[in-house]
C-alpha cells in the first residue's frame, strides 16, 4: 500500500476512534452563550458603569458575570471596588504576516513577524506609529526584552541558540553565543541561561546589556525556567521536581535567599512590582499568588486566592499588577491591586484587539497603562487603560490638540506628569536646578532616556566641558516630539542623534511656540 | 419580535452547524493536538466565537469558516502552551491508538506545520490551495512540508511504509 493511502486509512480510522459527547459539548457551549446574553449589550455599559466609578457590590457581580468569572468569595473585603478602567483602542499599525512576539521599549515597539519560513525583526516607532525598520532574521526570536533603544532576544538559527542586541534601525550590535532564554533585563545588565547537557542544571550569566560582554556566571544547579528583574536583585524560578524562586543579588551576584513555592502545579512567570515579586501558580482549574518580600526573599502572608483568570504577569501600572491570563470565552487582562491586594478582571482582550482576532502576546508599556497587543494576523493595537475619571487621551503626537498641562512640570498625552520630587526612571524626564556646590545652581538639568542634559544660558557649565548649549537652535529633519510637555514647551528628540554604543542622545530639545533650545548631553561632576 | 426572530434564526443555524460540524471538527482537532480534551476545548471555543458572527457567514462557507477558527486555535493553544512552558506535565492524554500504532506514532512527532499539512491534505482531503488558506502559508510551503513529511514518515517507517 502507498504511503499516502496508509496515511488516509491511519488518519481516519484514529479519527473514527474520537467520540466526543456532542450533548455535553452542546450543554456547556449553550452555557456559556447564555451567560453572554443574560446582559445584552453591557459589555459597554459594564465598562461605562466601571469607568464613572459605579463600584457597588451589585455592580461589580454584574460585571464579573458579564466577564464569566466566578463572582468574588462573599468573606473578600469591603472596598475590592473595581479598578475603573476601561479600554480605549488608540491605534493599530500593520507589521506584516504574522505577528510572533512583542516586547516593549520606551520610543520602539518590537515585534517578531514570521512569513512561511522567513522571520523579520519589526519596530514600531510608538510616537508616530510607522515601522521604523524591518530586518531580516536567520532564525526566529524568542525572549525577547528591550533595553534602551534597542533590544535583546534568542535566535535560533544554528545548533546553538544566540543572543543578539538589535538597535533602532535593526542591526546588530552585540551578539553572544551559547546563551538562551528566559532572558531578564535591568538598567545595566542582561540576564541569560546557560545549559550544559545536564538538563537538570543551568547557569545563570550576567551580560552587560549595552556591549554584550561577559560580566559574572552564576551556577544554579537547576533548571531556571523564568527570570524577572527587580528590587536590587535577578529572581529565577527554577524546577528540580519542586519549584523555588531564587533572588540572586545584583551586587553580590549571589544567592542571597530562596523560597520554596509551596503549591504543586504548574508555575507562572513571577514579576517584581511594588517591592515584592509575585508569583502565579496553578492548580486543576484554581489559581493563586503569593508575594515574596523584594528585598528579603521571604514569603508574605498567605498565597492569594485568584477570583479572577491570572496567567502570566506583565509588570505593573498605576498601582497593580497587570496578569494576561486565558480561559474559555477569551483572553483576559486582570490586576492586583497593590494596596488592596484585590484581583479584578478589567478587560478582555479579544474585545480590545482592533480586529476580531487572537491575541498572540501582550506587554505593558513602561510610560504607563497601555498596551500593546500583537494580533493574530497581521498587525499590532495599542490599547490605552483610561483610568477613571480620567479623559481619554489622544496618543497620536498631535501635541497642539492636547489640553496644556501645567507649566511646571512634564506631562504626557496620557496625562501622566512626572514627579518634581524624584527621579522616575529613564522614561520620565526629571527636571532640577544644577547642583549649588559647583555653582552650576543657574542652570537646569534635565534626566531623560538614559541621559542628562543641560540648560545652561548663563554658560556656567559649557565653560568646563565641550558641550554647547543654543538658545536658538533648529531642529533636526528628523526631530519629533516625545509627546512630554512643560506648559507650552515640548519636548523632543532626534533619532539621527541617538548614540548606538551608549544608547543616549545627545541632545534634547525644548520646542515652544517662540523658539527651539538644543540641550547637550553632559553627565560629568563637577570636581 | 424582530429581534427575536433573528436571534431564533441565529441560534437554529448555531444549532445546526453543530449537528452537523461538531465531530467532523472534534475528529480533525483531535488530530492536530492529539488530546481529545483539548480538542473539545478548541472546537467548544470555536462555536462560541462563531455564534455572535454566524448570522455574517454565508450557509455554504459555514463549514470551512468553522474549520478555520478551529485551525486558529489550535496555533494559538500551541503557542500558548510553548509560551507557559508548563513545568509540570498535564494529564496524558488520547489513550494510546490500538491501530496503525507505529504509523500515529510518528505522525504525533512531526512538527506542528507538517502535521497540519498532512492531516488537512490527508485526513480533510483539501486541495494544496485550501491547506495554504487555512495555514496562512504560500503553496509552496505546503508542498515542501507535506513533502518533508512523507519523506520523514517513509524514513521513520521504513520497509513499513
Amino acid at each position: 500500500m502507498k504511503l499516502e493511502d496508509r496515511l488516509r486509512e491511519s488518519l481516519g480510522r484514529r479519527a473514527a476512534a474520537v467520540r466526543g459527547d456532542p450533548e455535553r459539548a452542546w450543554s456547556e457551549i449553550s452555557e456559556r452563550l447564555g451567560r453572554r446574553r443574560l446582559h445584552p449589550g453591557l459589555r459597554r455599559l459594564g465598562i461605562a458603569a466601571v469607568a464613572l466609578g459605579i463600584a457597588s457590590a451589585g455592580g461589580l457581580l454584574v460585571l464579573q458575570a458579564f466577564l464569566g468569572e466566578r463572582p468574588p468569595p462573599a468573606s473578600e473585603p469591603p472596598g475590592s471596588s473595581s479598578r475603573g478602567v476601561s479600554p480605549r483602542i488608540a491605534t493599530t499599525v500593520e507589521v506584516g504576516d504574522f505577528p510572533q512576539e512583542i516586547a516593549v521599549g520606551d520610543r520602539l515597539v518590537w515585534v517578531t513577524v514570521s512569513d512561511d519560513d522567513r522571520f523579520f525583526l519589526v519596530a514600531v516607532d510608538s510616537f508616530s506609529n510607522e515601522v521604523v525598520s524591518r530586518t531580516p532574521l536567520s532564525g526566529s526570536m524568542t525572549d525577547m526584552v528591550a533595553h534602551q533603544e534597542g533590544v535583546w532576544g534568542v535566535v535560533h538559527a544554528g545548533r546553538e541558540p544566540a543572543l543578539r542586541r538589535f538597535d533602532g534601525e535593526g542591526r546588530v550590535v552585540a551578539e553572544v553565543e551559547g546563551l538562551g532564554g528566559p532572558l531578564a533585563i535591568d538598567e545595566s545588565s542582561l540576564w541569560a541561561v546557560s545549559r550544559g547537557e545536564d538538563p537538570t542544571s543551568s547557569e545563570l550569566v550576567r551580560v552587560d546589556a549595552s556591549t554584550g560582554d561577559l560580566v559574572e556566571s552564576i551556577p544554579l544547579g537547576e533548571s531556571a525556567w523564568f527570570l524577572t528583574s527587580g528590587d536590587g536583585a535577578v529572581w529565577v524560578l527554577t524546577l528540580h521536581g519542586e519549584a523555588d524562586l531564587l533572588r540572586v543579588s545584583s551586587e553580590t551576584n549571589e544567592v542571597t535567599a530562596r523560597v520554596d513555592v509551596p503549591l504543586q502545579g504548574s508555575v507562572g512567570p513571577p514579576v517584581a512590582a511594588g517591592g515584592s515579586v509575585w508569583v502565579p501558580v496553578h492548580r486543576s482549574s484554581e489559581s493563586w499568588v503569593l508575594r515574596v518580600d523584594g528585598t528579603t526573599g521571604e514569603l508574605l502572608g498567605d498565597p492569594i486566592p485568584a477570583t479572577v483568570t491570572v496567567g502570566s504577569p506583565l509588570g505593573e501600572s498605576g498601582g497593580a499588577v497587570w496578569f494576561f491570563g486565558d480561559r474559555p470565552g477569551g483572553q483576559v487582562l486582570s490586576t492586583l491591586d497593590l494596596e488592596t491586594l484585590t484581583l479584578e478582571a478589567p478587560l478582555l482582550l479579544d474585545e480590545a484587539a482592533a480586529k476580531p482576532s487572537i491575541v498572540h502576546a501582550v506587554e505593558l508599556a513602561p510610560e504607563g497603562a497601555v498596551i500593546w497587543i500583537a494580533n493574530h494576523r497581521d498587525s499590532v493595537t495599542r490599547v490605552d487603560i483610561v483610568a477613571e475619571g480620567q479623559a481619554p487621551a489622544t496618543h497620536q503626537p498631535d501635541v497642539g490638540a492636547a489640553p496644556t498641562p501645567p507649566p511646571d512640570r512634564w506631562c504626557n498625552q496620557e496625562g501622566v506628569c512626572a514627579s518634581l520630587e524624584r527621579y522616575e526612571g529613564e522614561g520620565r524626564p526629571y527636571e532640577r536646578p544644577g547642583p549649588e556646590h559647583c555653582e552650576w545652581d543657574s542652570a537646569t538639568f534635565i534626566a531623560f532616556r538614559g541621559g542628562q542634559y543641560v540648560r545652561d544660558e548663563g554658560g556656567d557649565v559649557v565653560a568646563l566641558a565641550e558641550v554647547t548649549y543654543d538658545a536658538s537652535a533648529v531642529l533636526p529633519q528628523d526631530a519629533r516630539p516625545t509627546g512630554w510637555r512643560r506648559g507650552v514647551v515640548e519636548l523632543w528628540l532626534s533619532p539621527s542623534e541617538l548614540d548606538a554604543q551608549t544608547g543616549v542622545y545627545r541632545n534634547v530639545y525644548l520646542v515652544d511656540p517662540d523658539r527651539v533650545e538644543r540641550l547637550p548631553h553632559f553627565s560629568p561632576g563637577c570636581v | 419580535m424582530r429581534a427575536g426572530a433573528v436571534e431564533a434564526s441565529a441560534s437554529e443555524r448555531l444549532r445546526a452547524a453543530f449537528d452537523e460540524l461538531y465531530l467532523p471538527l472534534l475528529r480533525l482537532c483531535a488530530l492536530l493536538t492529539g488530546a481529545r480534551e483539548s480538542a473539545e476545548d478548541i472546537v467548544q471555543e470555536a462555536f462560541v466565537r462563531v455564534a455572535a458572527r454566524i448570522e455574517k457567514v454565508p450557509p455554504d462557507e459555514t463549514a470551512a469558516y468553522l474549520r478555520r477558527v478551529v485551525v486558529n486555535l489550535w496555533k494559538n493553544h500551541r503557542r500558548r502552551l510553548a509560551l507557559e512552558r508548563r513545568p509540570y506535565p498535564r494529564a496524558p492524554e488520547m489513550p494510546s491508538p490500538n491501530v496503525d500504532d507505529a504509523m500515529w506514532q510518528q505522525i504525533r512527532r512531526l512538527p506542528e506545520r507538517q502535521r497540519a499539512c498532512v492531516v488537512l491534505r490527508f485526513y480533510e482531503d483539501l486541495s494544496e490551495r485550501d491547506v495554504a488558506e487555512i495555514l496562512h502559508v504560500s503553496v509552496g510551503t505546503v508542498k515542501s512540508q507535506t513533502s518533508r513529511a512523507l519523506a520523514k514518515l517513509r524514513e521513520e517507517l521504513g520497509d513499513e511504509a
